[in-house]
């Protein structure tokens, strides 16, 4: 029997000060070398994990969002996070085919009154251009629109099956066209097809791992601050 | 390559002994009558050669929840009763088992080792190597609460099944039990007078061995 889990979507107001995507599981065969070198043998596949630190909350909004979020992750939900573009981690949004400023949102105002005053989410895409099965590590993609901006540290992601992973580059090469193939870790965790597209503004599953240190007081003057907080990929 | 191949080149040549690199990892497969469940003990989901997904049993923290005794070798005449089962599943998956435990009587549990070679995430090209077989034999369920990680009460639901080595039930027949005597019995069925291969009977009796 298949269980379905709740994914909730993680507070938009509660943006982190830092945040570092980490891939953890098989890049290198582990082993002692003849000479002494030590290698850790690592787990094949793996988990990423996602860090996360935060500046106090400030605003109403922000300290109920917190409020939620905290009770939520300490039931072990499993939150969508977003990887946010403000980090080296992802590809430039001038990189990446847009504007400086596309990662504020797309600006829209309809002067409805359930306009929030937030922009619209900036999602660049590329073709994947061949298929590949889940638990392989290795896609190709179009880059050819781009150019050769794409390198080894950036965190790209996929779209399958109604849930968001998120992968790190650990190794890339273009050919003439460029059409680049990518080595990611951790290793697919669905089907790639020819339909299917590579975006550069990942997303991903995850639950977190020190909710009970995340979780400040709530102070006097109505604000609270999150500890550094350590989420591991909820793997659905 | 097999198993066998994959696994000598990656514990290197007698030049560098200590280069040892080989990721093998054990998976279980569970043949529960019509409904197969194929576990292995890491994280995510591994695709055997043969198209097989078998469900990794360790969690974010890094710990197996599929509960995994050590068996030994059977020949020294014992049948050892082994427990194998996952302690913390879902409301529906714990009904769906109980009310499906007559599939498990006398069915199979086969472990097998999978090799993992340097950039094949978790699919393995190399075929499995089988290790043991065991017949299961009776189911056992329980739920009760437990006070998690984070300090609250949560319903923890567990599923478990008994095994023993295919030797079961060997002592209720003629002969069945692998002894000096028996064995010197069956070559005289076969107009043998004696087998001298028994006396190595005794060197292996009264001792146990531990497979991982």
């Amino acid at each position: 029997m298949t269980y379905s889990p709740v994914v909730y979507s993680w507070r938009s107001s509660l943006v982190p000060l830092d945040q570092t995507y980490r891939a953890g599981g098989q890049a290198t065969a582990g082993g002692l070398t003849l000479v002494g070198a030590m290698i850790s043998n690592p787990e094949p596949g793996g988990r990423s994990e996602l860090n996360m630190a935060f500046s106090t909350f400030t605003s109403e909004a922000q300290n109920l969002d917190a409020s939620w979020t905290i009770s939520q992750i300490l039931n072990n939900a499993i939150i969508r996070i977003p990887i946010f573009g403000y980090t080296v981690q992802l590809l430039s949004s001038v990189a990446a085919g847009g504007t400086a400023t596309d990662d504020m949102g797309i600006p829209w105002d309809n002067n409805e009154n359930w306009d929030n005053g937030m922009g619209w989410e900036w999602n660049p895409t590329v073709a994947v251009t061949a298929t590949a099965l889940k638990g392989e590590t290795t896609a190709i993609v179009d880059m050819s629109a781009l150019g050769e901006v794409l390198k080894i540290g950036h965190v790209i992601g996929f779209y399958e099956d109604g849930y968001d992973f998120a992968h790190e580059v650990m190794n890339i090469s273009y050919d003439a066209g460029d059409i680049a193939t990518l080595t990611i870790s951790p290793p697919l965790r669905r089907d790639l097809t020819l339909t299917s597209e590579m975006t550069f503004r990942p997303k991903m599953l995850v639950t977190c791992s020190n909710a009970r240190e995340v979780g400040g007081m709530f102070s006097r003057g109505r604000h609270m601050a999150f500890g550094a907080a350590r989420f591991v990929e909820a793997l659905v | 390559m097999s198993f066998e191949t994959e696994l000598l080149s990656a514990l290197g040549t007698a030049d560098d002994c200590f280069d040892i690199k080989a990721i093998t990892r054990r998976c279980f497969f569970y043949d529960f009558d019509g409904f197969p469940v194929r576990l292995w003990d890491g994280q995510g989901v591994v695709i055997d050669s043969d198209g097989n997904e078998y469900i990794g049993t360790v969690d974010a923290e890094g710990t197996n929840h599929h509960r995994t005794p050590k068996v030994r070798d059977p020949r020294d005449g014992t049948s050892p009763r082994y427990e194998f089962g996952i302690p913390h599943i879902d409301r529906a998956t714990f009904d769906a088992l109980k009310a499906d435990q007559s599939l498990a009587a006398g069915r199979e549990l086969t472990c097998f080792y999978a090799i993992f070679l340097d950039g094949e995430g978790v699919r393995p090209s190399t075929a499995l190597k089988f290790n043991y077989k065991l017949i299961m034999q009776a189911t056992r369920f329980d739920q009760g609460t437990a006070i998690s990680a984070g300090g609250s009460v949560e319903r923890t639901y567990s599923a478990f099944v008994a095994c023993r080595t295919l030797e079961y039930g060997r002592s209720r027949f003629p002969g069945g039990t692998y002894t000096d005597v028996s064995q010197n019995a069956r070559a005289d069925l076969l107009g043998v007078a004696s087998d001298s291969g028994c006396v190595f009977v005794a060197g292996n009796s009264q001792r146990s061995y531990q497979f991982d």
